[in-house]
């Protein structure tokens, strides 16, 4: 995929080992940002998401899943307005984030809603990110992302919420620019193995 | 030695299947939770006004000034697609609670988003006050705005009370 960090082979000595046993600290494994308030629904996807792809170790490629809302993100209850409040948050949840801006093309999907709809003064926090880190491919979201377990992955972005009408955009922002925007539905046509 | 060395590895052991349990421990219970009308946000228009937690949330925010409460309450109406209709509540705690996060959200209920009509057309002054007057009180996201739109360019961060002083002394000089 043109937009996607590209998969580095494992090195030999990690083969065989389990990473999963030590907990978020190694790898770019999908970070879950929803909280016990949230409903299950939430939980389940994240689940699905998680065991597709906790084997990605060295791909680059960073996934958060949670709910979001014009120019902000949630942390379970917390709210993160900023790419500062991010990082501390994702560093919480997964320590090599850390090693961010020292990844050879470096990616972040944020699958959450309103991850890229720009409003008011500094714009949404997929632009925020990305200007706070220059070297990041930060991918977002202009629209509501459903969570529906009844299909593998996330299929359907809604412009208006509750529409379903899966006309939500993916949005490639870099340095703070958003440089692509395409119709998600059409994106999935042509770039299948996006997850 | 080698015991020690035995019993340190088992202590290890121990220690890490002990914290993975606990975190599937964790999810297990999310996932066994009932789905039963469940709701589930996106997928129709369902939103429960008289929620009994979502009201008790947001009468522990305004009545005591419980900012917890006002963020569980917030967020739950700004998932299920009701973010505008939390106005009333984002203006109350505001006012009476002195709040950052409650100005802030006003300034941002009150934007218009890229592709909207209002757009480049319409700017809420009421919305500007409250973005500066969360700052003021030291909010977040308000200062991450504010640096973007002044301090960067160089330019100073305005008082919230310029906003309608401002236009207080142009419609007095207009007479």
């Amino acid at each position: 995929m043109a937009y996607l960090a590209e998969p580095e082979p494992e090195p030999e000595y990690f083969k065989g080992i389990n990473f999963s046993q030590f907990g978020n600290i190694s790898d770019e494994e999908p970070v879950n940002f929803f909280g016990k308030n949230d409903k299950s629904v939430f939980h389940k996807k994240f689940k699905e998401m998680h065991d597709l792809l906790k084997n990605t170790k060295g791909d680059g490629i960073f996934r958060v899943y949670g709910h979001g809302n014009l120019n902000m993100l949630w942390n379970e209850d917390e709210r993160l307005f900023s790419a500062k409040d991010f990082d501390k948050a994702m560093l919480a949840k997964n320590k090599n984030w850390a090693n961010i801006d020292k990844y050879k093309n470096p990616t972040l999907i944020l699958f959450a809603c309103l991850s890229a709809s720009d409003v008011g003064n500094n714009g949404s926090m997929a632009k925020q990110i990305s200007k706070a880190h220059p070297n990041v491919t930060v991918i977002g979201f202009r629209g509501f992302v459903e969570y529906d377990l009844d299909v593998k992955g996330i299929k359907n972005i809604s412009r208006q919420q509750g529409a379903g009408d899966g006309n939500g955009l993916i949005v490639f922002y870099k340095n703070g620019q958003a440089l692509h925007g395409y119709y998600y539905r059409e994106y999935l046509k042509k770039y299948t193995n996006f997850k | 030695m080698k015991n020690l060395i035995i019993l340190t590895i088992l202590f290890l052991l121990f220690n890490c299947n002990k914290n993975t349990s606990k975190e599937n421990i964790e999810l297990k219970d999310f996932l066994n939770e009932k789905q039963t009308n469940e709701y589930v946000p996106y997928k129709d228009d369902k939103f429960d006004f008289n929620d009994k937690a979502l009201k008790e949330n947001l009468n522990n925010a305004i009545y005591k000034g419980d900012t917890l409460a006002y963020n569980r309450a917030c967020k739950q109406y700004a998932i299920n697609g009701r973010y505008k209709e939390f106005l009333y509540y984002a203006i109350v705690m505001a006012e009476k609670n002195n709040y950052g996060n409650a100005y802030w959200d006003i300034s941002n209920i009150l934007s218009a988003e890229e592709d909207s009509p209002l757009f480049d057309k319409y700017k809420s002054k009421y919305g500007n006050y409250s973005i500066l007057k969360a700052y003021e009180l030291g909010q977040r996201g308000a200062k991450s705005s504010m640096n973007y739109v002044y301090t960067e360019k160089g330019k100073p961060i305005p008082s919230s009370s310029s906003v309608y002083c401002s236009e207080k002394a142009s419609s007095k000089n207009g007479r």
